[in-house]
């Protein structure tokens, strides 16, 4: 048993640091609360109920204060702004530890060109839609589209959540552009969160990147070596140097 | 000819049937949800400010001791802005009570979560305190500036057309108390017609339509344009009918990736298997090879 535990751990590729696994934990956790109790607020006729369950733990102790209904959107604002404190406490530091290894991000674009970026997309539904192995690095184009858009969105929902936040400190008309971004940015989450999850979760040959996020930091060689061939050829050239 | 027993009979057996029919109900019923208006004539009006003070008193709301009140507040429903129109020598200056619109279909009530902000079915604008938990969303939507964030309720605030007043068959207070008739208080059908004769004539008219209608409809001098004098204050409907299309849009959007991605879902392990049972017909082949 030991003698094998070895072997894989010889044939393993590291992913992520421990920082980032931390991060993405807490992330996951925070923005499951930002939709859970985003959503009564944005679409009160078909998640209203998620208001009235936030709301019974808590109705012995604002008793009266407000009607039910109320009271649970008063909790959700809450929780959504306690998370959003929460998260920026996490993000912060972790955005200075990575913005010191900036180099070293692998999800710059690898050429600049309209053929380059075609490439990728064509990569992207032979991949996706007609299952055929393509020379991917540590990230395809579309995961790197992702992590741009959880990067800039972060920054997107934190600006415009800050106004609508302390809107007593801003003019009327900016705290209603920033409610219609912050509206527009939750779609945008929603619809990618359910692709990344999708994507991570729902499809067999993608377990050991769950495995590698959640649990070891490591991938399999043979996953790399099949998945991701390009980055598989950069770390072996790399352990050769 | 009908004899007079025959009309009598008729008529008996009318009076009988016509209960039945429940027409008198239903007209008992139009008239409980009578809709009504205010005409505010700001030719008539004098700067007097008897309708603020009024409003202030019926309402219970802080006096003004040092200056009047030029925007609304947590205390003040109802002010007279004051604009100097034209030029001189033809200048004069005009006075414009300004309070809630109540709207026909009102941006507060559409944007507002909880459901404090409801319109009745008089056509009033009102709002349920317990339900407010001032999120001030309605202050950003009314696209002439009228609610206002109370800091020390926390809660927003707003003219309530003397809704107490109106059901106990009162004029609201700013109403019965103008001395000029600038402001004339009627079922919106009769102010809408006042406004609409006044329109023919040439005036200047605000609220029969823009905005999708008002109960208080405005009448101006004729070298005035109401959108000069703040008739809407802001463009805010543009954005919260932006906002309200994102939402139908996003939420179709969504709908449409969780379908897609079952779709892959779906596609992705028919083609697994596919592949897998190849590959065990590539094994079976192999061993017949190897036989």
């Amino acid at each position: 048993m030991s003698q094998l535990m070895v072997v894989s751990r010889e044939k393993a590729i590291k992913a992520f640091s421990k920082a980032q696994r931390w991060v993405h934990m807490h992330l996951l956790h925070f923005v499951a609360a930002f939709i859970i109790t985003g959503l009564p607020l944005i679409h009160k006729e078909l998640f209203g109920w998620i208001a009235l369950a936030l709301e019974y733990p808590f109705s012995f102790l604002f008793k009266g204060a407000y009607e039910p209904f109320s009271l649970g959107l008063e909790i959700a604002r809450w929780t959504h702004r306690l998370s959003a404190f929460g998260l920026a406490i996490v993000l912060i530091p972790y955005a200075v530890l990575e913005l010191f290894r900036i180099k070293h991000w692998e999800i710059w674009p690898e050429c600049w060109s309209w053929s380059c970026l075609s490439k990728g997309v064509r990569d992207l539904t032979e991949y996706y839609l007609h299952k055929k192995k393509r020379d991917f690095g540590k990230y395809n184009l579309g995961q790197k589209l992702w992590t741009w858009v959880v990067i800039i969105g972060l920054i997107w929902m934190f600006s415009t959540g800050i106004v609508l936040w302390a809107k007593e400190y801003f003019s009327i008309d900016l705290v209603l552009w920033a409610h219609l971004l912050h509206d527009i940015g939750f779609y945008i989450a929603v619809i990618g969160l359910t692709i990344h999850v999708y994507l991570a979760t729902m499809i067999p040959e993608h377990r050991p990147m769950i495995e590698a996020m959640f649990d070891t930091g490591e991938l399999p060689e043979e996953f790399v070596r099949e998945h991701h061939p390009k980055w598989y050829e950069k770390i072996m050239k790399m352990k050769k140097d | 000819m009908t004899s007079r027993r025959e009309f009598l009979k008729a008529s008996s057996l009318a009076l009988l049937i016509a209960p039945l029919l429940g027409k008198p109900e239903e007209a008992k019923a139009s008239k409980a949800n009578t809709q009504y208006g205010v005409l505010v004539d700001t030719r008539r009006c004098v700067d007097c400010k008897a309708c603020q003070i009024a409003c202030k008193e019926w309402w219970g709301n802080k006096p003004e001791p040092n200056k009047w009140k030029t925007d609304f507040d947590a205390n003040t429903f109802t002010f007279i802005a004051n604009y100097e129109v034209g030029q001189y020598p033809n200048s004069f200056l005009l006075n414009v009570k300004k309070q809630c619109m109540h709207c026909q279909d009102p941006a507060c009530v559409a944007v507002c979560p909880t459901g404090a902000m409801y319109q009745d079915e008089k056509g009033r604008v009102l709002w349920d305190s317990s339900k407010c938990i001032g999120c001030r969303y309605c202050v950003e939507a009314c696209p002439y500036g009228v609610p206002v964030f109370d800091f020390d309720t926390e809660k927003i605030s707003k003219c309530w057309f003397c809704y107490d007043r109106v059901d106990a068959r009162i004029e609201p207070a700013c109403v019965s108390t103008c001395p000029t008739n600038a402001l004339q208080f009627g079922t919106l059908e009769e102010i809408r017609s006042k406004a609409l004769k006044l329109k023919e004539e040439g005036y200047p008219v605000f609220g029969l339509n823009e905005l999708g209608g008002t109960s208080w409809i405005y009448v101006f001098p004729k070298e005035v344009s109401p959108q000069e004098l703040g008739f809407p204050k802001r463009k805010s409907l543009f954005l919260v009918q932006v906002r309200s299309y994102i939402k139908e849009i996003g939420l179709a959007l969504s709908g449409i990736t969780v379908l897609g991605v079952l779709g892959h879902l779906v596609f992705w392990r028919s083609k697994r298997e596919k592949s897998e049972e190849s590959k065990e017909e590539k094994m079976k082949a192999g061993e017949v090879v190897k036989k």
